[in-house]
């Protein structure tokens, strides 16, 4: 008899009982699902090939000095890397270019207008052409004469659409080329940030 | 007393975790695993390869429009058949040329502990293949960057002690030795020549 009772008691605990049970396994089960959703959100990533930096990609940088090299300041479109000396003089006059030199020497429309702008890209851009072997590139231009319809211009060979205090920090995308003025070779360099 | 089997409390939830943790594990001993990711800081990373693609296609570029090229092709010392005047190999091996585009080549790579091979193709299908500079072999990374530059029968060799030397002199006899590419025919054209540049990072 008492062992029938004790049957039944044990019955009814195990029906009614269950103390914290579906708590704990809605808990149990939304930790797994969220750590299965991050894994999978991430693996992705692994193999992204221009995940490197959060704010610039290094893609950014690269197109912008591409674009400079291969096509708004060159001569010619079939001899990159080039310059033409009247183009160069015209972008990098000021930080705003000069209209009156690009468009006497003809060069590609656009080549005043706001770096980031014409390139379709948010962040900040910083154009720099300087030696070959400059180890800190940012404060350290080429200053290069050029003989314009409209007299010599000495020009330091730097562009960038905003102060760049943060250059030296994380989250900037680097892109260089090499590139000839009047026969003399330089480094150009993009920051993008 | 017995303890039923249902009373297990937070049970699920360790578990959870339990699994969470192994699933970690796994990923990160995957990716300790694979040796190198695109993410990783390295020297086959793709940005870095795209880089030196650019720099050395830009090298040959200015190089060629400024000469320096052209003159670094014809530094050839006809008699001893060397780049090196007649010092042994025939090709450099420590840099670049002493000229423009061999301090250019320097400035570019050599400086930034990058190695870099410099080889000349010509011929009629290209085949022949001439070594101006070697440092080695390439690594699984390197990349390359071609340049066809064309000389003519009337080039002056540049190296030491031959510089009043042509192309066209060689080629018909009147001057003694040997250029390493011969000449392509009758024309004022002597040869194509197909300058590689091999860059990778050390």
């Amino acid at each position: 008899m008492s062992g029938d009772r004790r049957a039944v008691t044990a019955r009814r605990r195990s029906g009614n009982d269950r103390a914290q049970t579906p708590i704990d396994f809605a808990v149990g089960a939304s930790v797994f699902l969220l750590m299965l959703g991050f894994v999978i959100a991430f693996v992705p990533t692994v193999f992204d090939p221009f995940a490197g930096a959060a704010t610039a990609s290094p893609a950014l940088s690269d197109r912008v000095a591409a674009g400079l090299v291969g096509d708004f300041l060159v001569a010619s479109p079939t001899e990159p890397a080039v310059l033409s000396p009247a183009c160069t003089a015209a972008y990098f006059e000021g930080d705003e270019g000069n209209a009156t030199l690009a468009g006497a020497a003809g060069c590609p429309t656009g080549v005043t207008n706001d770096t980031a702008a014409e390139f379709g890209i948010d962040d900040d851009v910083l154009v720099v052409v300087h030696s070959m072997g400059e180890a800190d590139p940012v404060g350290n231009a080429s200053t290069v004469s050029f003989d314009t319809e409209y007299g010599t211009r000495t020009i330091e060979l730097r562009r960038s659409t905003s102060d760049p205090v943060r250059v030296d920090r994380g989250g900037v995308s680097v892109s260089q080329r090499l590139v000839s003025i009047d026969g003399t070779q330089y480094r150009l360099t993009v920051w993008v940030w | 007393m017995t303890v039923p089997d249902d009373d297990r409390a937070q049970a699920h939830t360790l578990e959870a975790f339990a699994a969470a943790i192994l699933i970690v594990a796994g990923l990160t001993f995957a990716l300790q695993a694979t040796a190198v990711t695109p993410l990783s800081a390295s020297t086959s990373n793709q940005h870095l390869e795209n880089q030196q693609r650019a720099v050395a296609n830009d090298l040959l570029e200015t190089s060629a429009a400024n000469g320096d090229l052209e003159a670094a092709l014809l530094r050839w010392d006809p008699e001893d058949e060397t780049f090196t005047d007649s010092r042994s190999p025939s090709y450099f091996t420590g840099g670049g040329p002493p000229n423009g585009f061999g301090a250019a080549l320097n400035e570019s790579f050599g400086d930034r502990r990058i190695a870099f091979n410099v080889h000349i193709r010509h011929g009629p299908d290209n085949e022949a293949e001439t070594t101006l500079v070697s440092m080695g072999a390439p690594s699984d990374n390197a990349v390359t960057a071609t340049r066809t530059v064309v000389v003519t029968d009337d080039a002056n060799l540049t190296a030491p002690g031959h510089e009043n030397t042509t192309l066209r002199a060689l080629s018909d006899g009147t001057a003694d030795g040997e250029f390493y590419a011969t000449d392509a025919g009758t024309g004022a054209i002597y040869d194509r020549l197909e300058v590689r540049i091999v860059v990778w990072q050390l």
